[in-house]
This record gives C-alpha cells, sequence and structure tokens, in this order.
C-alpha cells in the first residue's frame, strides 16, 4: 500500500513534466534562433565532456564575441593534443603531426555548443518543441528544452539552455528507451569577456586549414539512386563518388541532414565474392550501420539514427543502371 | 572497509583477494549492509544517467564464474578502451548494482529467507540472469578503422556543410 502511494506521489510530481505542452512553430522557432544567435554573440570560456558510448573525452573552449570579430579556440585534454582556432568564418587546425591535424578535423562534425544549424527554424517542421523543468549546469541555471522527433526516425535532442544568456550548457542525444546515448556537457564555465590573452593563440606551428566542402552536388543526375524511404525533413548534401580504404572501385557516397541527423548510403559495385560477409549491422559510438546486398553491388548506410531507420532507408535504396 | 569495496569495483583486487572478500560478502550480513551503503552513497553522489547503463570488463567477467552482482542495465559492451572510462564505467555498475539491492531489499518483505540473502549479491551461477535482462541485442562493435564510418565522419565533419550549407546549398 505504502508503496503503491509512493509511485502515485512520484507520478503526479514528474506529471507537470511531461505533460508539458508543445510549443506553437513559430514560438519554438524563434527560442532556437535565440540559442544560435547565443552561441556565436556571447563569449565564454570553459571546459566540457563529450560522452559516447562506454568513453568520455573532455575539451577546453574559449569563444569570444567584441566588436563585431568573433574568435573561439578548441583543443583536446585527452589522448592526442590538437587545437581549432577559428577567427570569424576561417576554420584552422594545430598539431604536432598529421595524425593530430586528422584528429583535429574529425572533432569538427560536432562542435559544441553549436550544434544547430544557422537556419533553425525548419527542424521545428520533424521535431517538436517542448519546454522542460529547471536544472543547473557547471554553475549556472538552465532550463530544459526538448526537440523530439514527431516520427519514431530519429533521436530526440535536449538542450539545457542558460537563463540569461540562451547559451546551450548540455546537450543530450536520446533514444526511444529515454537512454542517454551521447552527451556533451560544460563541467567548468565562465560566461563574460575571455580576458586572457593567449585564449585565441595556437601553441603548434604545424597547420592545416579547413576549407569549405562546397559545389559536391550535381544537379539532376539520373543515375542517382533513388531511395524511397527518406525520412521527412532530410536533404541530400552531397554525392561524390571517392575512392574508400581497402576497396579498388570508387564507391558512390550520398550525404543527407536533417539539421541534426545525418546519415550516408554507400553504394559499392562489385562485391559479389564476399557480400555475405560484408552484410549486416555494426555500430561505433552513437553511429548505427547496416549493409545490404542488391545483386553484385553492396548498399551501406550509415549514421546518427536509431537502428530500424537506417535498416528501412537501406531497404528502400532502388539502384539505377 | 570501503577501500576494498572500492578496489573490487575497480578491478584492483587480484584474483584471490577478490575472491575472498566475495565469499566473504556471500557469508556475511553485515558486510552485506556495509557494501549497500558503499554503493548508496556512491549513487548519490553520481547522478548521471548515461553513466549507469554500462559494464566495466572487470567484473563482467567475474560475473562468469562468480556470484553474480545483478545489474538491470547490463548491456554486452566490449572491454573499454582506457583507464579513465573504466575506471568511471565501473562505478556506473556498482551504483546500478546498489539500485537493484536497494529495490530488492524493499521488496524483500514479501520473498522468503532465500531472497533476502540476495540483497546485494547473488549466489546463482547466473550470467544468464544478466543476458536476460538486457534490453537489446546490441549490434557488434566496428573497429575503430571502419571505412563506411570513417567516410561517414569525414563527410559531416565540416562546420560549413552541417551549419552554413544545410540552409542554402542542401535547399533542393
Amino acid at each position: 500500500m505504502h508503496r503503491q502511494v509512493l509511485a502515485w506521489t512520484a507520478w503526479l510530481a514528474m506529471a507537470p513534466a511531461w505533460a508539458a505542452s508543445v510549443l506553437p512553430d513559430g514560438e519554438a522557432q524563434q527560442l532556437l534562433k535565440r540559442y544560435v544567435g547565443a552561441v556565436r554573440q556571447q563569449s565564454y570560456a570553459g571546459v566540457y565532456l563529450h560522452q559516447v558510448g562506454g568513453s568520455v573525452e573532455s575539451y577546453r573552449l574559449a569563444h569570444s564575441h567584441e566588436g563585431g570579430i568573433w574568435r573561439e579556440k578548441r583543443e583536446s585534454l585527452d589522448g592526442v593534443r590538437w587545437e581549432l582556432i577559428r577567427q570569424g568564418n576561417e576554420l584552422t587546425a594545430y598539431g604536432a603531426d598529421t595524425h593530430a591535424l586528422a584528429e583535429a578535423k574529425l572533432s569538427t562534425q560536432r562542435m559544441f555548443p553549436e550544434l544547430l544549424p544557422d537556419n533553425p527554424a525548419e527542424l521545428t517542421t520533424v521535431y517538436s518543441v517542448r519546454q522542460l523543468e529547471h536544472d543547473r549546469v557547471a554553475g549556472y541555471d538552465c532550463n530544459w528544452t526538448v526537440l523530439e522527433p514527431r516520427d519514431n526516425a530519429r533521436y530526440a535532442y535536449h538542450f539545457c539552455i542558460e537563463d540569461k544568456t540562451s547559451l546551450p550548457l548540455r546537450i543530450s542525444v536520446i533514444n526511444g528507451r529515454r537512454e542517454v546515448i551521447e552527451q556533451f556537457t560544460f563541467s567548468q564555465l565562465s560566461i563574460g569577456p575571455v580576458r586572457d590573452k593567449n585564449a585565441f593563440r595556437p601553441t603548434f606551428d604545424q597547420q592545416h586549414p579547413i576549407m569549405p566542402a562546397g559545389g559536391n552536388l550535381e544537379d539532376g543526375r539520373a543515375d542517382r539512386p533513388e531511395i524511397k524511404v527518406t525520412p521527412a525533413g532530410f536533404r541530400l548534401l552531397r554525392d561524390v563518388r571517392r575512392t574508400m580504404s581497402g576497396r579498388s572501385q570508387p564507391v558512390r557516397h550520398l550525404v543527407y541532414s536533417d539539421g541534426l541527423a545525418s546519415f550516408s548510403v554507400f553504394i559499392e559495385p562489385g562485391v559479389a565474392a564476399n557480400r555475405s560477409r560484408l552484410a549486416g549491422y555494426f555500430a561505433r559510438g552513437a553511429l548505427r550501420a547496416y549493409s545490404r546486398p542488391v545483386g553484385d553491388t553492396l548498399v551501406t548506410v550509415v549514421g546518427d539514427l536509431p537502428d530500424a531507420t537506417i535498416q528501412s532507408i537501406a531497404n528502400s535504396v532502388q539502384l539505377k543502371p | 572497509m570501503n577501500e576494498q569495496f572500492s578496489a573490487l569495483v575497480d578491478g584492483e583486487l587480484d584474483g584471490k583477494e577478490g575472491d575472498a572478500l566475495l565469499a566473504r560478502l556471500k557469508a556475511d550480513t553485515e558486510l552485506q549492509d556495509g557494501w549497500d551503503h558503499y554503493h548508496l552513497i556512491g549513487d548519490a553522489m553520481r547522478q548521471n544517467r548515461q553513466l549507469d547503463i554500462n559494464i566495466t570488463a572487470a567484473v563482467h567477467a567475474r560475473l562468469a564464474d562468480e556470484p553474480t552482482v545483478l545489474a538491470p542495465a547490463a548491456l554486452p559492451q566490449p572491454a573499454s578502451r582506457n583507464r579513465r572510462a573504466s575506471r568511471w564505467v565501473s562505478l556506473a555498475l556498482a551504483a546500478s548494482a546498489a539500485l537493484v539491492a536497494v529495490i530488492v531489499g524493499v521488496q524483500s518483505d514479501n520473498l522468503s529467507e532465500d531472497a533476502q540473502l540476495a540483497s546485494a549479491v547473488l549466489s546463482t551461477p547466473a550470467p544468464e540472469a544478466v543476458q536476460t535482462l538486457a534490453m537489446a541485442p546490441a549490434a557488434p562493435e566496428a573497429p575503430a578503422n571502419n571505412p563506411y564510418m570513417q567516410a561517414h565522419q569525414e563527410s559531416v565533419s565540416n562546420p560549413y556543410l552541417m551549419t552554413a550549407s544545410y540552409s542554402s546549398e542542401g535547399r533542393r
């Protein structure tokens, strides 16, 4: 009896949080735009953690926006040392060797706290936005804003947004079972002008500029494979033929994104001999992948999406001769 | 005593010491209380929701032939790749075990004598039990140099592509 009462009390205490209503699209878009603006226009310095799978990595970040100029330095504190420095729209990697530079480049796929696209308004077509309870992260009061998929095809993104500046302090990626599968969080932070003159200087001589990767999409290519089941909101960003390690023939590579989540489709002809060995599921961190032979062509879909979505995309790929 | 618990959870005890401690835990109810207490404190201090779903290789290996620490969120996760992560994960396992201990403890008034004994450490020979509690079969872990995953990561690891270009170039 006691336990039942306890359970009801707990449920009632939680209920307001779950019952928080979905924001109207206009209001949600204003909110998301404010977060995007805050990430760029505020000045802040601190340390953040990135957790994925069973591992945790930490990074130091300084970001400054003064007199219309914004500068940023990000450096790895664990494992291989590298630095990423941004001045306006120029992004440069620094490190002791090419391995470090490659690691730095790879890290640019998620530049916390800048995870939302520049124009986040369209996210509301595929994610509903709700505001949940207050919390505290790295010494600052924040409020949870949740982007929940309107379908079950992708993960939910939870943002804890600082009360005064609208800066995201913690971002969690949550699956359908409410498990955190990936998380970024400031562990130490100070919001306000960055006084340290050295905060934005590189400590390595070896550098590598990271260039915009535009112009990789040719219009109306007749031989582009058709994907019958693309979840709503995903757009084609790249369509290239590329070489891949361990493959003799070029591989067709298409990249899609909904602004938050992304997936790649690889089309690889001439794998009849060992196709059974290559087919199936595999996973790494928050990434899921599924390979499926179609005739003597291998179709592989990789992305930060649930298994079922990855599989249904892969199953719906129709090749064109 | 807490130091020994801590060493056990971190996998720092060698085989004999670990076995001896586990045997004592099974026999000594006072020690079991101490074990529960140790984890309750740890659990209260760590509230990270992600960190409570993993399992450390060291403790996991021990599950196969030893009294099993019941872990409801046990996922068949391969060995952690570094010491730092493995420490966190092992603490997290301990936290999960403590939670189960609390639940089992609370419900034990309806259960038999045998079940009460199991408040934290079950003597069932049951790696299977842990398996059945896992949520879903996990996909096999791809090696770090998996070419598809690398290619995908490289292709999205361009801030211009993923943010600025998304709203202009990607619009079709």
